[in-house]
């Protein structure tokens, strides 16, 4: 039997560049603003727009993740996934169930390849790791210093990021 | 029967030129054959062809790069798919298809259309290849289908072998299953 392995090189050259696709997107390097200490009094913050949203009905994020820190980004789709399933805010929990992530066999530019694809997708939900994480947790949370410590490693973790809207096509036949 | 034998001489010929990519993708879309032969009810399934698609993990995603003026066409095949995949007795191909979910990206790749076909469950030892499952179900009309399929792709298809990521809540640590 032939296992169809494919080398992704090819692909990986051709997504290399994060403008190929319109609306790639670079993961933060700083933590969410919710994640910030209050500096004493402050005014009620207003809604901030999503910072990584879909325009469809499901999409699709490729997600390099450099080869000795899968464990961190693994850990970051955990707490993401378990942290949506128990959220009682009803922006995250509409989430649930959605999300499913998948580590490629084959490397892609040296990194390890994941790709996470989100079916249904809430239109204009913000699904950016760190923020939709930060949605996740107490306030207090959010205010300790550890959880800053923690944005920093899996910021560290991701090497490229790219998104895509997806339509879902020939889902009954013809 | 032979004007069939040139068509697929002709198709073998068209497919088997150099591949821009030729070291790293696949080849660009397996020749359509006709179904062949039931086996004996107790003959252990055959090995797959060498042109067969097959996945060697739980999951799999395949990544097709469309001409931009040929979507109607590769959607028009990918309907017939998902009917040839529903409508086949053979619970491997139902297995299959209902595993296989196929999406259309908005955003646009290198002048192409891309469209991502998400595989999971991957039935192990199955073949994938899209020409071979219509011809099961289709075998008077898959030539038709075929020219369609084949002239739609602006390059070939990507293979990746997927593993599910899913997060065990007794250690609390992520798992790869």
């Amino acid at each position: 039997m032939r296992s169809l392995v494919i080398s992704t090189f090819a692909l990986a050259v051709a997504l290399a560049p994060a403008s190929v696709f319109a609306q790639a997107q670079q993961p933060p390097a700083q933590p969410p603003a919710g994640a910030q200490p209050p500096a004493g009094a402050q005014p009620p913050a207003t809604p901030t727009p999503p910072k990584l949203t879909f325009a469809s009905n499901a999409g699709l994020l490729l997600v390099q993740v450099k080869p000795d820190q899968t464990a961190t980004f693994e850990e970051l789709m955990t707490k993401l996934k378990t942290g949506i399933a128990k959220s009682d805010k009803p922006e995250v929990k509409q989430q649930a169930g959605a999300w499913k992530v998948y580590k490629a066999s084959e490397p892609m530019a040296g990194n390890a390849l994941y790709v996470v694809v989100i079916d249904p997708a809430v239109p204009n939900a913000e699904y950016q790791f760190y923020e939709l994480l930060n949605k996740t947790l107490t306030a207090e949370e959010q205010r300790a210093p550890e959880t800053q410590e923690m944005y920093k490693r899996y910021a560290a973790a991701i090497a490229t990021l790219n998104k895509l809207n997806l339509t879902p096509v020939a889902a009954g036949g013809q | 029967m032979q004007a069939l034998l040139r068509i697929l001489v002709s198709l073998v010929v068209l497919t088997s030129g150099p591949l821009p990519f030729s070291f790293s993708r696949q080849p660009p879309l397996p020749v359509p054959q006709l179904p062949p032969a039931p086996p004996p009810p107790a003959a252990a399934p055959p090995p797959p062809s060498p042109s067969a698609r097959v996945f060697g993990s739980p999951a799999g995603l395949i990544f097709n790069l469309i001409k931009p003026d040929k979507t109607a066409d590769f959607e028009l095949v990918m309907g017939r798919l998902r009917s040839a995949l529903t409508t086949n007795p053979d619970p491997i191909r139902q297995k299959q298809g209902a595993g296989w979910k196929m999406y259309k990206a908005s955003e646009p790749f290198q002048g192409s259309v891309l469209y991502i076909f998400v595989v999971d469950p991957a039935v192990p030892g199955a073949d994938y290849s899209i020409s071979r499952i219509l011809a099961e179900m289709y075998p008077s009309e898959v030539q038709d289908l075929y020219v369609k399929f084949r002239d739609s792709y602006a390059t070939g298809q990507t293979l990746w072998n997927m593993t599910p990521v899913d997060a065990v809540a007794t250690t609390g640590h992520p798992v790869v299953r």
